[in-house]
């Protein structure tokens, strides 16, 4: 069994967006710099697939050189090898078909997984589009993957409930957060160890872009915080919010 | 002159942070409320299952005896791996206090084993010592000696092939441990000099003579107690290190737990800082938000410049530690006094900036003011310190010079 997890470096995700400044469209470079959020629960999941079947695990991306120490962190984590496309593009149809690219260049892979949306940009479609071009099946927010006997079953989950799903082919999967695939905290040994596992920088291919220009790029100065309170007592209630305005100090 | 850091060691950085996150941040509340209970209800600060369960989480991810070496099951990493990751763990109030979580073992007393250990200790203590099933406390300070050893009362007299060592040791922490032996310093030629006068001893918990005598309040939940020995007896096997030769390693291990203690002020101090950030930008007073006010700014300003001023000092000395450089006294008292000074300025700063609420027990800065006030006198006041620093350089009659000659690798 060979799983692949496709891992993007994106701009430090827990800075809050009416802070974030951009900079020809794009996130300014001072920030630092890190795997995706879903990206790692696919790493995860690929790990604990690599763990119960004896899988190899591949970590694979698009993007910049120096972004090799922070895609280590995958490797710590357990991954076995790392490739990384060279490339600067935005465009998902580019990227995907660089990663088809360094897929069918890696050979055999039974499974591919991403996190279900980007950290950065969130749109959620490079893996519907690489599924296309490899021609798998796709299936969007997997949140546990199970195999036997030549057949993988998932849970696909969605806001109100999920369902489970078979297959037998190969497959692009889009990862979503479970409370099974928290991403696991790297060991210390195996942060040591990182740097003597294989990393391979493939070049980038020309491939046609999404036919559409961008035009302007806008973070909305926004700010909320929402906190849901029981509805069960409208008395009791009211009586939550005025302790919960009062203990944040806004009465 | 290189000072970047490695791959690895920022990614130790890297999960460490996430394991405060994670594990220490959730159990702040708790650990900060149950701080103002201690006088009526004693015990430990951190709840026991807490403290259980980050022992058993920070040994899964191996920061266990990052600085001891593999033969005796650590990573084998060094100080300034250590420094790294006890700066980051210092960023929550659990793990920036001493009565919060400790990493295994306890640095200070672990270079002391480590370099004096003879035959059967290093399987009796320090190995045990390594994986946390025993814990060590040192017992040198007495009721007319603290800072100067000299004036140490504690004597042991060769009686046959025995030691019979009599004496009254005080603020010795650990005695309520169950599994702690004592490094005891006691005087065995008390017309030496310095140099040769004091002797290290391992002392079992349970050794007959040896009694724990009161506890002593202190500021803070920092239980101390006296030690007694009558007539403790043992053999030439419970010295640890030299006969009479304790007085070198001693200061060393002093310099360790300078070092460590200065990680404690540095990795707070960057918290209290993001704090003052934070509340600057949103606390608006006479219809401006705290940031626009230069006194504010001067406040986050001087605190960075002491930050940054004492955390290079910091990584300095713990890469002079990985050279194998043992003495750090120069660097271990310098240390000791800036960041312990400067986390008191931060902290003060941060209650001022934060007003009313700065002083509320809720959000932690009080509880590092005090426990800073208390790290002015442990390990040796900042005036002692001074003192040494200044003496030294008189002696030696010139400045201090901190560089160190890179090593030749042949070329």
């Amino acid at each position: 069994m060979h799983i692949a997890v496709l891992a993007k470096v994106v701009p430090d995700y827990e800075v809050p967006a009416r802070d974030f400044e951009l900079a020809g469209n794009r996130a300014h470079s001072r920030y630092t710099r890190m795997i995706g959020l879903y990206d790692e629960n696919a790493v995860e999941t690929g790990i604990q697939l690599k763990e119960k079947y004896g899988a190899k695990l591949s970590i694979v991306s698009y993007g910049h050189g120096d972004d090799v120490p922070i895609l280590r962190k995958a490797i710590a984590m357990g991954g076995d090898t790392l490739h990384l496309v060279l490339g600067d593009s935005d465009d998902p149809y580019v990227i995907a078909a660089n990663l088809e690219m360094a897929l069918e260049q890696i050979k055999d892979v039974d499974l591919v997984l991403a996190g279900q949306q980007s950290a950065d940009q969130d749109r959620g479609i490079v893996h519907g589009i690489l599924s296309e071009m490899l021609g798998y099946t796709f299936l969007a927010q997997i949140s546990r993957i199970e195999f036997d006997q030549d057949r993988w079953t998932v849970h696909q989950n969605h806001e109100n409930g999920s369902r489970v799903l078979q297959f037998s082919r190969k497959a692009v999967l889009s990862i979503t957060s479970s409370h099974e695939n928290v991403p696991r905290i790297p060991v210390v040994r195996a942060i040591m160890a990182a740097k003597k596992k294989p990393v391979e920088k493939l070049q980038g291919i020309d491939a046609a872009p999404m036919k559409a220009e961008e035009i302007k790029v806008e973070i909305p100065k926004l700010e909320s915080i929402c906190e849901f309170l029981p509805l069960d007592d409208l008395q009791q209630t009211a009586k939550i919010l005025l302790a919960r305005l009062r203990e944040e100090r806004y009465l | 002159m290189d000072f970047s850091i490695s791959e690895e060691y920022n990614m130790l950085k890297d999960s460490m942070r996430e394991f405060v996150k994670r594990e220490m941040l959730p159990l702040e509340k708790a650990f900060l409320e149950r701080d103002i209970s201690l006088w009526t209800e004693p015990g430990p600060q951190l709840a026991k299952e807490s403290a259980e369960r980050l022992l058993s989480e920070s040994k899964k991810l191996g920061f266990w005896g990052l600085e001891v070496g593999e033969e005796f099951g650590g990573q084998g990493l060094g100080m300034l791996a250590k420094t790294i990751v006890l700066e980051e763990m210092s960023k929550s109030f659990v793990g920036f206090s001493p009565h919060g979580f400790l990493l295994p073992p306890d640095a200070p007393n672990l270079y002391y084993l480590n370099s004096c250990c003879t035959g059967n200790q290093r399987e009796k203590y320090f190995k045990p010592y390594c994986d946390n099933q025993l814990d060590s406390a040192m017992a040198c300070t007495e009721p007319g000696a603290g800072s100067d050893v000299s004036g140490l009362k504690t004597i042991a007299v060769r009686k046959g092939d025995k030691w019979v060592i009599n004496g009254t040791k005080t603020f010795i922490s650990k005695c309520d441990k169950d599994n702690v032996f004592y490094i005891l310093i006691a005087v065995t030629n008390k017309d030496a000099s310095s140099k040769d006068r004091f002797t290290a001893f391992l002392l079992d918990r349970d050794t007959p003579g040896l009694r724990v005598g009161r506890e002593i309040p202190v500021i803070g939940a920092m239980p101390t107690w006296d030690l007694i020995l009558e007539d403790v007896t043992v053999g030439d096997d419970a010295i640890l290190g030299e006969e009479g030769k304790a007085f070198i390693p001693l200061q060393n291990r002093f310099g360790v737990r300078r070092i460590e203690l200065a990680c404690r002020c540095t990795g707070m101090a960057e918290r209290l800082i993001k704090m003052m950030i934070d509340q600057a930008n949103t606390r608006v007073t006479f219809g401006e938000p705290l940031a626009n006010r230069q006194t504010v700014q001067n406040w986050i300003a001087d605190s960075t410049i002491e930050l940054e001023t004492v955390r290079w000092l910091l990584y300095y000395a713990s890469w002079k530690s990985d050279q194998g450089i043992e003495d750090l006294r120069v660097e271990g008292a310098m240390l000791k006094v800036a960041a312990t000074e400067m986390l008191t300025k931060v902290a003060d700063r941060a209650i001022q900036l934060h007003g009313g609420v700065g002083l509320s027990k809720e959000l932690g800065i009080e509880y590092v003011a005090r426990m800073v006030r208390i790290w002015r006198i442990l390990e040796g006041p900042s005036e002692i310190h001074r003192w040494t620093l200044g003496r030294t350089l008189l002696k030696q009659k010139k400045p201090y010079n901190g560089l160190v000659l890179a090593k030749d690798n042949g070329d």
